[in-house]
């Protein structure tokens, strides 16, 4: 591949970006997931994003679909009313054969919800007590679903499901680390069995193999929105960045789809999704006495980006009603000479036309008609997340040398036969730097061979999403703790997010737990402490004289130590953070992405109050 | 005593002073210029950022459609119509857009609406859909037609305003619909529906839709619920007159005058409309304060035929004074504003005048969409009483009493008072319903 990024900087790339939506009509709040004016007033029914990726489970593939709606969630309010609407109709769409290049509907999930209270005679809406079990009576405001599946042949159920709580804090404790409500929210996993307690519970098993969840998730779109509305002032710099999603929460319905329910896998499916709501009747009549009407598409989401940077301010809310068969006609003059890439060359390339501005096939291929492309023929997607197995992953997709092996595409340019991108836009996964990747879209040149590529990797400043997505379904991360969470805290672009304790430290399993996540691509090297002897100085009574600290992931022991002077001792009290005591504990280690645990024990049984900590070691 | 003199005052406030009828924006007194767009408005940083843009980069059609619009965001957070008049101003200030450009012509006929022309708000809408014919320009259409009292033709371009675009703008335009035609559950559930279809983006537009609701459910009987949804759409837009007006009325049904005086002083000083000054009023005499009261009243007369001539000469029938103004200003609003609620304003001033063949005429027009208010089925109750239709008065005076958590503490003691008139001598041991809620108005 052709890499140059030499005349392209980052903030005048984002600028350019950006600058589309910021001149909505007056009544429009613009900013990423409110892209059209009329939908930014509908939060139940506002679409933000559509996931769509395939994986494989016990040697059978899957088309993981996934839904978010409801964005900025502010996890810190009370009551926890964010919910799915009753009068919304969630579907998502898929396109097989020839139904995909027509921009035709093949077959719709449709998601309708109900609502209901344990006990209307309370304020005490959403919980009555701390939730032990999704749907407990502690579980007040309790929402279930029914799955559809409609195809041209009729309607069948493929079952029901229930929404398991939004994530409040203590009366929610086992959505958070050690179930304990005060904590921040669990990271992500890959073993389904670490899951907490309500995802696993409120996981639906439908029919034909299908598995859904609908619930509360944490927003795992990532970028920095708030600068490019904020006179477009770009942050640059090492750790100075800002996700402007960080912290909110979104509510996501997450389909698992058998690809054999889809006729087998030597295809490729379009995947997208619309809200619509109840066209009621505004007076009865003795005629026909119903209040409720047909359900009208209010919403619609299928590629990132595509409304919110292509299309112009005139369509937007056409976008949103109409079916991606249109596209061709509304909207394919937006992909096929995007005014982005002229504004670019204006702005950033001082008027060359580097960004190619017509007959741009490379970009209508992709939007036109909007539907996410998932290849089913290939292996499965790698994906972001927790576990330790990252590898082959990036978020820049196939602009990050991430690809895979398609056996009915014959694959891009220049590379080996059958070649595509491992993420979007071949699908959508958890974690794919849309911004960063759309952006190279426009500024390269995917219609030649070789390709042209001009990396735009970076250009928000921004890398990683605030939270560790799931390598398991539901894939989404956990909702942010509406007791403890932080939009943007001053660490949030820090690789390490460190969770310390401080506490008693018993005999067996009474240990002092701590943990901490690492985040980020690159490798990070983290100092763990323990420290109990030196307590004693400081007042505290009783303190552990012995220490030993170990370190886990996914259960398994990576690493531990039990005086810090015994080994890298020099290295220890360069980083700053040597214990005071020659009998604690403490060892340095380079570590990649993922939630690691920390436990403390007293040497030889001795028990006693100890501290474990975590800092990251430039 | 108190009582005499505010009546001796207000009448000659009437004797002195001319009544301007009509809803004519208010504009402090000033004309309105070009220049006026231009100045300040305390401390709107929206509206000044447009203001200076307007300065710095002069006008454009652009400019002036954001900043009528932010003038009408305004006006709903305030109620002030002088901004609706600085809204129509810049609407009718784009010189560089053709007339019937439809960006300019919502702009409009929502300033129109709002300043109660509704006449040409309907000739704007209906230009608005034949150039553009988008959902929400039939629900301009909708509002425009439901204020002249045209229910149908209302419904009708609601209904394709909802099939078009169901949210919470159309379903709460049509839970007054359903109001207007007597369906109170019906409406209920759909500003519910409203209401779980709104966004934080616009706290107004919730707090707007959760009034409503207090209001349906103050006449369902359940005052506290309404204090509740009063009190909800206060967290999302603090300070909101309506809401603030909701919550009082609703503390006044409850007994709790006291509470209500704060909330209600608050709204009226926000928002110095005649029905607040009107609730506050009442509230204050329930509270003893009869000079504040009077004082409240004064002002009211003197200030609010310009603004509400409907809410004023409802205040005078009410009190029964100054009857021929009353019936003057109700049957000059009537000429702009045929809806049922001007109907039954102009039906009540009637019956204060003596003028009881019209009183029903009217009052029977009010009742004719199926409205269920209880201030109206008072008014026809008292109408139909002095007719000597007494079953009928009967029927409508209980209709006004299992609804008479929306009446002002005054029209609960004219209701007993119509109701003990009205009712067949009982034993004492033999109470009706009807008496027993007589029996609870007058301890109220």
């Amino acid at each position: 591949m052709k890499t140059d990024r030499t005349k392209f900087t980052k903030a005048a790339a984002a600028l350019v970006l950006m600058a589309l939506p910021a001149t909505l009509v007056h009544h429009a709040e613009a900013s990423s997931h409110m892209d059209a004016p009329l939908i930014t007033l509908d939060p139940a029914a506002n679409t933000t994003d559509v996931y769509a990726f395939l994986t494989e489970r016990d040697g059978a593939k899957y088309l993981q679909v996934a839904l978010s709606v409801y964005p900025h969630e502010e996890p810190g309010i009370g009551p926890n009313k964010y919910n799915f609407d009753d009068n919304v109709l969630y579907q998502i769409f898929l396109s097989l054969g020839d139904d995909l290049p027509a921009g035709r509907d093949t077959i719709a999930y449709q998601f309708e919800f109900k609502t209901a209270y344990k006990n209307d005679a309370t304020i005490l809406q959403s919980y009555l007590g701390v939730v032990a079990d999704i749907d407990d009576a502690s579980q007040n405001l309790t929402q279930t679903y029914t799955v559809t599946k409609v195809t041209d042949s009729g309607s069948t159920v493929l079952g029901t499901g229930i929404v398991p709580p939004n994530n409040q804090g203590i009366a929610t404790p086992k959505y958070n680390v050690g179930d304990d409500g005060t904590n921040p929210a669990r990271p992500g996993v890959a073993d389904a069995s670490a899951l907490d307690t309500y995802t696993k519970q409120s996981i639906a098993n439908l029919a034909n193999g299908y598995r859904s969840f609908a619930p509360q998730r944490e927003d795992g779109f990532y970028g920095d929105v708030q600068a490019v509305f904020d006179l477009l002032q770009l942050r640059t710099g090492v750790g100075n960045t800002f996700d402007s999603q960080g912290g909110y929460n979104v509510h996501t319905i997450a389909l698992e789809i058998p690809v054999s329910e889809l006729g087998g896998d030597q295809q490729v499916v379009g995947v997208y999704s619309t809200t619509s709501r109840r066209a009621m009747r505004v007076l009865s009549n003795t005629a026909d006495p119903a209040l409720t009407g047909d359900w009208v598409q209010v919403g619609r989401q299928g590629n990132p980006l595509f409304a919110e940077a292509l299309v112009g301010i005139k369509d937007k809310d056409l976008y949103n009603r109409t079916k991606p068969e249109t596209d061709a006609v509304n909207f394919a003059q937006y992909a096929e000479e995007p005014e982005l890439a002229a504004l670019i060359n204006a702005i950033v390339f001082g008027g060359s036309e580097v960004a190619p501005t017509t007959g741009r096939t490379d970009l209508a291929g992709i939007f036109i008609p909007d539907l996410i492309k998932v290849d089913l023929s290939t292996g499965p997607a790698r994906l972001a997340g927790g576990g330790s197995d990252d590898s082959g992953y990036s978020r820049m997709s196939v602009f990050g040398g991430d690809v895979l092996t398609s056996t009915v595409q014959a694959g891009l340019p220049g590379f080996p036969a059958g070649t595509i991108p491992g993420g979007w836009p071949n699908g959508r996964r958890f974690g794919d730097d849309v911004i960063d990747i759309a952006v190279t879209a426009v500024i390269s040149d995917l219609r030649t061979d070789p390709l042209v590529i001009r990396s735009a990797d970076g250009i928000d400043n921004l890398s990683a999403n605030d939270a560790i997505y799931n390598k398991v379904f539901p894939y989404a991360g956990t909702p942010h703790n509406g007791r403890n969470y932080a939009h943007n805290p001053v660490a949030s672009d820090s690789p390490l997010i460190n969770f310390s304790a401080r506490g008693y430290v018993g005999v067996g399993d009474d240990v002092l737990i701590g943990g901490f996540i690492v985040r980020g691509d690159a490798p990070v090297t983290v100092l763990m402490r323990a420290q109990g002897p030196s307590l004693t100085a400081f007042g505290v009574e009783g303190a552990l004289q012995d220490t030993v600290i170990e370190l886990y992931r996914d259960g398994v022991l990576i690493g531990s130590n039990d005086d810090w002077q015994d080994s890298q001792r020099a290295d220890i009290e360069a980083s700053g953070y040597a214990p005071m005591d020659p009998r604690e504990s403490a060892w340095i280690q380079s570590l990649t992405s993922g939630a690691y645990t920390t436990i403390v024990r007293g040497k030889n049984g001795s028990t006693g109050v100890g501290i474990v900590e975590s800092f990251l070691v430039d | 005593m108190a009582r005499s003199l505010i009546a001796l005052g207000i009448l000659l406030i009437l004797a002195r002073e001319p009544v301007a009828f009509g809803h004519q924006g208010h504009s402090d007194g000033k004309p309105l210029t070009f220049a006026s767009l231009l100045e300040p408005l305390g401390d709107d940083v929206e509206i000044r950022k447009l203001q200076d843009g307007i300065r710095q980069s002069g006008t454009n059609g652009e400019n002036l459609l954001a900043l009528g619009w932010a003038f009408i965001a305004r006006a709903r957070r305030s109620q002030s119509d002088h901004l609706y008049s600085l809204a129509l101003l810049a609407a009718d200030s784009i010189q560089d857009r053709p007339a019937n450009d439809a960006p300019v012509l919502f702009l409009k006929g929502h300033a129109l609406h709002n300043l109660h022309r509704f006449a040409e708000a309907e000739t704007v809408a209906r230009e608005l859909i034949a150039v553009r014919g988008a959902p929400a320009d039939h629900g301009l259409l909708s509002d425009a037609l439901m204020e002249q009292g045209r229910i149908e033709e209302a419904a009708a371009a609601c209904q394709r305003f909802i099939d078009g675009q169901p949210g919470l703008e159309s379903y709460s335009r049509a839970a007054h619909l359903r109001w207007l035609t007597g369906d109170i559950e019906g409406a209920a559930d759909l500003m519910a529906a409203a209401l779980r279809a709104g966004s934080p983006v616009d706290p107004e537009a919730l707090a707007w839709a959760a009034t409503r609701l207090s209001f349906y459910s103050l006449q369902l009987g359940d005052a506290e619920k309404a204090q509740a949804l009063a009190a909800w759409a206060l967290l999302k837009q603090p300070a909101y007159p309506p809401a603030l007006l909701a919550r009082g009325r609703a503390s006044l049904a409850l007994g709790k005058a006291q509470e209500s005086v704060s909330d209600l002083q608050q709204a009226a000083s926000v928002c110095p409309l005649p029905n607040y000054q009107w609730w506050l009023a009442e509230a204050l005499r329930e509270v003893g304060e009869d000079d504040r009261a009077a004082s409240v009243e004064l002002a009211l007369i003197r200030q609010g035929s310009e603004r509400d001539p409907r809410a004023v000469a409802l205040f005078l029938a009410t009190r029964g004074i100054a009857s021929r103004p009353a019936v003057t200003l109700a049957t000059a609003d009537l000429e702009n504003r045929q809806d049922a609620l001007t109907h039954d304003t102009l039906a009540f001033a009637l019956y204060r005048a003596g003028n009881l063949p019209e009183a029903e005429k009217r009052s029977r027009a009010a009742l004719a969409t199926g409205l269920r208010d209880a201030r109206v089925f008072l008014h026809a109750g008292l109408i139909a009483a002095k007719l000597g239709h007494s079953a009928e008065a009967a029927r409508h005076l209980e209709n006004a009493a299992h609804m008479d958590g929306t009446l002002t503490p005054s029209e609960r003691r004219i209701l007993a008072t119509a109701l003990r008139a009205a009712a067949p001598p009982v034993l004492p041991n033999q109470l009706s319903a009807t008496a027993m809620l007589e029996t609870k108005n007058t301890i109220q």
